[in-house]
C-alpha cells in the first residue's frame, strides 16, 4: 500500500459519518459551562479589574494593539461572548456564534499575560475545533430553522478532534509532572497541602508527608493515563470515575474556578454515542412533559429506531454511512407502525457530500494538531532551568505545577547625569499585574520596556535595571534577574541570559 | 442499570459540593472551629494594641483640654510628650491595615505625611475645621500644630494665645478627635462582628485571616522602608533627598518612630508567650539558609540587623538624610532585605501567596 492510499484510507475513515450525540451534548455542555464562566468573570468584577483598571498591558508575541480600548469595547466583548455562548448551547446559528464566541474569547485572553490560565487556553482550542464540526445538524434551533442541513450523523473526526484535544492537554500535563521536585520532593504538593491544614476531617491527613507524595505521583498516574482509559471502552466508566474524583478535589483544594466543571463535563464526549443517545431521550421524554413538541415524533422515531438497530448490530462501534443508510431503511421497515418519519431524512444523508470541505478541514486539523503536540515540547529548545526562566512555560498545559514566589523593583538610571532612582512596580501596574509579573521574567523585560518608554515620553531618557529576587517551590529566594543588566534595550527574546541562572 | 446509577451516584456527589460553592465567606463553608494562632493574634496582640493605641490618644485628648483651658508652656511641653507617645503607640497598630481598618483607610486617615502645612494654616485662617485630605490631619498634622508652627515654645505658644488661637485650638481639637473616632470605629469592629469571624475564617488561601493578616503586615513593613526611609533618602528622585517627607519633620523624632515599628513588627513576629507568626514559619521546612539556617533564624536575625542598623541612625532624620546617607542607606538595605524574605521565602513556605485581587489559579 503506498503512503497516499494509507493517507485515503485514514482520511476515509475519518470521515466516516458517526451518531451525533455525543457531539450533540459536548455542544450543549460547553455552551453552557462558558455561558457561566462568563457571567461568573462579569459578575466577580473581573471585568473592571482585570481589563479597565490597569493602565499597562502585557501583550502577547508583540501584539500590543490587542487591548481592552474602552469600556464600552470590553464590555461589549463580554455580552457578545455570552450571547454566542447561549448560541453555541441552543445550536442557533451556530457556525456564526462559535466563530464569534472563539473571536471574542480569544481575543479577550491576549490582552493581558497577567491572565493566562491554561483552562482559558484550553476553552479557545475547543472553540477553535468546535467551529470546524457541523454540531449543529440535530438536537439544534438550526436544524428546526434549517431542515435541509438537518442529519442525525456527522462525520468521525469531528468527534475524534475534540476527544484528542483532550488527550493532549491531559497527557503533557502528565509529562510535565514527571520531575525531581514534583516526584521526589512532593513539591509544590507539600507546601499547598499544609495551608490546608485547617480542611475539615482531611486537614489532618493534609500535613502528613505521604499525603503529599501520594498526591503528586496519584497526580501524575492520573494526568499520563488518563486519555487512555477514557479511549478504552471497557476501562472508560472507571476513567470517568477517576476525573470527576480527580477534579472534585482539585476543586476543594486549589482556587480553580470553573475548570473542574469544565473538564468533568467535556470529557463525557468520550461515552458512546449510545449512551449520549439514551440521555438525549430521557432528557427529550422530560421536555416533551414539559414543552410538547420539542422533538418532533418523526426524529424520535428515527432516534430510538437507530439506537435498536445498532445495540443489535454485533458491530455496533462501527457507524458508516452504509450501516446508517441500511439501518435507516431497516428502522423504517422494523418501526412501520410507530409515528410517520420525515421522508427528507433519508434523502439529505444521501445526498450529503462533505468530502471536499472535510479534506480542508482534515488538513487544518493535521496542521492545528502537529502545532499541539510540538508546542509543549519547545522548552528542550531553550537553555536552563524551565521554572526559573519560563521560556517556553505557558501553553504547554503545565497546571499547577510549582510554587513561586518574588519580590521586584526597578532601578532607572538618567542616561545624562548617571543618577539612580527606584521605581516600584506599583506605579505602573495592578497588585494582580504584579503578582504575576515579579516571577514571569517576559513580563519583567515587557514592564521594564513600559518603564522605559514613560520616562522616554516625559523627556528623559533612561536605564533601568532590575533588583529582584524569586523562590521555587518554597525554597530559599536567590537573585532573579541579572541586576547590572539594562533591560530597557532588552528586546523580548527566548534567550534568557539576563536572568540569573538556577543551578 | 451500571450507567444510571453510576450517573445518579455522580450527581449526588456534585450536589453535594455544589451546595458548598460559592462565595468563600459563606458560613457554611467555612471550619467552624477558631484556630488557636489566630485566636492568640486577635486577644494578645490586635485587641490589646488597639486598646492602648485609644488610651492614648485619650490621653492626647486630656491633654490638649488642660492646654485649652491653660494655654501656658508647661502644658504644651505636656502636650508635646503625649503626641510623641501616641503617635509611638499607633507603630503598634499600624501593621494590622486589614478588615476595619482597611475598610476606613485607617492609616491613611491617621498617618499621611508630610502634611500639606499651607492647606492647614488656610484652613485655620479660613475657620473651615471639617476635616477633607488625608495630608491636613492626624498626626503630622498634629505634629506641625504643636511642634512646627514656631521656632521657640513661645512662638508656638503666642499662635495660641493670639488672636486666632482658639481657631487653632478648635483645628487641633478637631484632628485629635477624628483619629480618636477612626482607631475607635477599628476597635470595636474588633470587638463585634469582625473579631468572631477573624479566628473562625481559617486557613490560608486568598480571604482568609492569615493571607489578609500576613499580607497587611508585609505591606506595613514595605511602607516603613519606602516612606519613612526610601523617599527622604532619596532613593525614589534621582538621588534628591526629600527631607521634608521623613514622617515627623516638626518635632524631630521620625528615627525615634521607625524604630519603634520596627520594634513592634518584631513583636508582633515573636508574640512572645502566645502563638504567633514565628510559630508558624517554624514550621516552613522547605528553606535552607546560608550555614543550614531555617527560615525561622533567618528571619530573627533579620530584625535584628534591621534595629540595629535603625538604631544608629540619629535624629533629626531630617537632617540625617543629607549627611548621612550610609548609614541610612545600611538602614534602608538591611529593612529591604527583610522585604524579600517576607514577601518570597515566609509566603511561599506559608503557602499564602501574596494575592490582593481574587482570582482562579491554574
Amino acid at each position: 500500500m503506498t503512503v497516499i492510499d494509507a493517507l485515503k484510507n485514514i482520511s476515509k475513515k475519518l470521515t466516516t459519518e458517526v451518531a451525533i450525540f455525543p457531539l450533540a451534548t459536548f455542544r450543549v455542555l460547553f455552551g453552557a459551562l462558558v455561558l457561566f464562566s462568563t457571567i461568573r468573570f462579569w459578575y466577580n468584577g473581573w471585568i473592571e479589574d482585570f481589563y479597565i483598571n490597569p493602565s499597562h498591558f502585557f501583550s502577547y508575541f508583540g501584539q500590543d494593539w490587542i487591548l481592552p480600548y474602552s469600556s464600552t469595547f470590553i464590555y461589549s466583548l463580554f455580552i457578545l461572548m455570552a450571547v454566542s455562548a447561549v448560541g453555541i448551547m441552543i445550536g442557533l446559528f451556530f457556525r456564526a456564534s462559535s466563530l464569534l464566541f472563539f473571536l471574542s474569547f480569544t481575543y479577550v485572553e491576549l490582552i493581558d499575560k497577567t491572565t493566562y490560565l491554561n483552562h482559558y487556553y484550553f476553552v479557545s482550542l475547543m472553540a477553535f475545533i468546535l467551529l470546524l464540526t457541523p454540531a449543529h445538524r440535530a438536537l439544534s434551533v438550526d436544524s428546526k430553522l434549517f431542515p435541509s442541513i438537518k442529519s442525525w450523523t456527522v462525520p468521525k473526526w469531528s468527534i475524534l478532534a475534540l476527544k484528542f484535544q483532550i488527550a493532549i492537554l491531559y497527557f503533557f500535563a502528565g509529562v510535565a509532572k514527571l520531575n525531581y521536585d514534583w516526584l521526589f520532593k512532593a513539591q509544590p504538593m507539600s507546601l499547598w497541602l499544609q495551608s490546608k491544614a485547617d480542611s475539615p476531617v482531611l486537614g489532618q491527613l493534609f500535613i502528613l508527608e505521604e499525603t503529599a507524595f501520594i498526591f503528586s505521583w496519584a497526580g501524575m498516574l492520573f494526568d499520563i493515563s488518563i486519555a487512555f482509559l477514557l479511549f478504552t471502552k471497557k476501562l472508560r466508566p472507571l476513567g470517568y470515575l477517576a476525573v470527576v474524583a480527580f477534579h472534585l478535589l482539585t476543586w476543594l483544594l486549589f482556587p480553580i474556578g470553573v475548570f473542574p466543571w469544565v473538564m468533568i463535563g467535556l470529557t463525557l464526549v468520550f461515552f458512546s454515542a449510545e449512551i449520549h443517545e439514551r440521555a438525549w431521550r430521557a432528557v427529550g421524554n422530560f421536555l416533551n412533559l414539559v414543552h410538547g413538541s420539542w422533538f418532533s415524533d418523526a426524529n424520535r422515531s428515527v432516534c430510538s429506531s437507530w439506537f435498536i438497530v445498532n445495540s443489535s448490530d454485533s458491530n455496533r462501534s462501527v457507524w458508516s454511512s452504509k450501516h446508517l443508510m441500511k439501518n435507516a431503511i431497516n428502522s423504517k421497515l422494523s418501526t412501520i407502525n410507530s409515528k410517520p418519519q420525515t421522508p427528507n431524512y433519508t434523502l439529505s444523508t444521501i445526498n450529503y457530500k462533505p468530502l471536499t470541505i472535510n479534506s480542508l478541514v482534515l488538513i487544518l486539523l493535521v496542521l492545528h494538531f502537529t502545532i499541539q503536540l510540538l508546542l509543549p515540547m519547545r522548552h528542550h529548545l531553550s537553555d536552563g532551568n524551565l521554572y526559573w526562566n519560563e521560556s517556553g512555560y505557558r501553553f504547554s498545559w503545565r497546571v499547577m505545577l510549582m510554587e513561586k514566589t518574588g519580590h521586584l523593583e526597578f532601578r532607572v538610571k538618567n542616561i545624562a547625569t548617571q543618577k539612580e532612582s527606584l521605581v516600584e512596580p506599583c506605579k505602573y501596574f495592578t497588585a494582580f499585574q504584579q503578582r504575576q509579573l515579579v516571577t514571569q521574567p517576559d513580563m519583567i523585560l515587557q514592564a521594564a520596556n513600559v518603564i522605559a518608554k514613560d520616562y522616554e515620553n516625559r523627556g528623559m531618557l533612561v536605564e533601568v535595571y532590575a533588583n529582584s529576587y524569586a523562590s521555587l517551590n518554597g525554597e530559599k529566594h536567590r537573585p532573579f534577574v541579572n541586576p547590572t543588566v539594562n533591560l530597557a534595550t532588552l528586546k523580548n527574546d527566548q534567550k534568557r541570559d539576563w536572568i540569573v541562572q538556577y543551578d | 442499570m451500571g450507567i444510571t446509577k453510576l450517573i445518579t451516584i455522580l450527581l449526588l456527589i456534585t450536589a453535594l459540593f455544589w451546595s458548598c460553592d460559592g462565595k468563600e465567606d459563606s458560613p457554611e463553608c467555612q471550619a467552624s472551629d477558631p484556630d488557636v494562632t489566630l485566636m492568640d493574634i486577635r486577644d494578645f496582640n490586635i485587641q490589646p494594641s488597639y486598646l492602648s493605641a485609644l488610651a492614648s490618644v485619650g490621653a492626647l485628648q486630656n491633654s490638649f483640654v488642660s492646654f485649652s483651658v491653660e494655654t501656658n508652656s508647661e502644658n504644651l511641653a505636656d502636650l508635646k510628650n503625649e503626641l510623641k507617645i501616641s503617635w509611638t503607640t499607633w507603630q503598634t497598630i499600624s501593621p494590622y491595615e486589614f478588615g476595619p481598618a482597611s475598610d476606613i483607610n485607617l492609616r491613611a486617615n491617621v498617618n499621611t505625611f508630610p502634611v500639606d502645612s499651607f492647606s492647614v494654616l488656610q484652613r485655620i485662617e479660613n475657620q473651615e475645621f471639617n476635616l477633607i485630605a488625608n495630608d491636613t490631619k492626624g498626626f503630622p498634622a498634629l505634629d506641625l500644630l504643636f511642634n512646627g508652627i514656631g521656632n521657640s515654645e513661645a512662638e508656638v505658644l503666642a499662635f495660641y494665645t493670639g488672636a486666632q488661637g482658639n481657631d487653632f485650638k478648635s483645628y487641633a481639637q478637631a484632628v485629635i478627635a477624628d483619629i480618636l473616632e477612626k482607631i475607635g470605629q477599628v476597635k470595636t469592629a474588633w470587638e463585634d462582628e469582625y473579631g468572631e469571624s477573624f479566628v473562625t475564617n481559617t486557613g490560608f488561601a486568598t480571604g482568609s485571616s492569615f493571607s489578609a493578616f500576613i499580607n497587611a503586615y508585609i505591606q506595613d513593613w514595605e511602607q516603613i522602608k519606602r516612606a519613612r526611609i526610601a523617599l527622604p533618602l532619596g532613593l525614589l528622585t534621582f538621588e534628591t533627598p526629600l527631607p521634608g517627607h521623613v514622617e515627623c519633620y516638626y518635632g524631630g523624632y521620625s528615627q525615634e518612630l521607625a524604630l519603634a515599628h520596627v520594634e513592634s513588627h518584631y513583636e508582633i513576629y515573636k508574640s512572645v508567650d502566645h502563638l504567633g507568626i514565628q510559630e508558624l514559619v517554624e514550621g516552613v521546612t522547605n528553606f535552607t539558609g546560608t550555614d543550614g539556617e531555617t527560615l525561622d533564624e533567618a528571619m530573627v536575625s533579620q530584625f535584628e540587623l534591621g534595629i540595629e542598623k535603625l538604631s544608629v541612625v540619629p535624629d533629626p532624620l531630617s537632617e540625617t538624610v543629607l549627611s548621612e546617607f550610609d548609614t541610612v542607606n545600611e538602614a534602608y538595605l538591611a529593612l529591604q532585605d527583610m522585604v524579600v524574605l517576607m514577601k518570597t521565602d515566609m509566603t511561599s513556605g506559608l503557602g499564602i501567596s501574596i494575592n490582593f485581587a481574587d482570582n482562579d489559579g491554574d
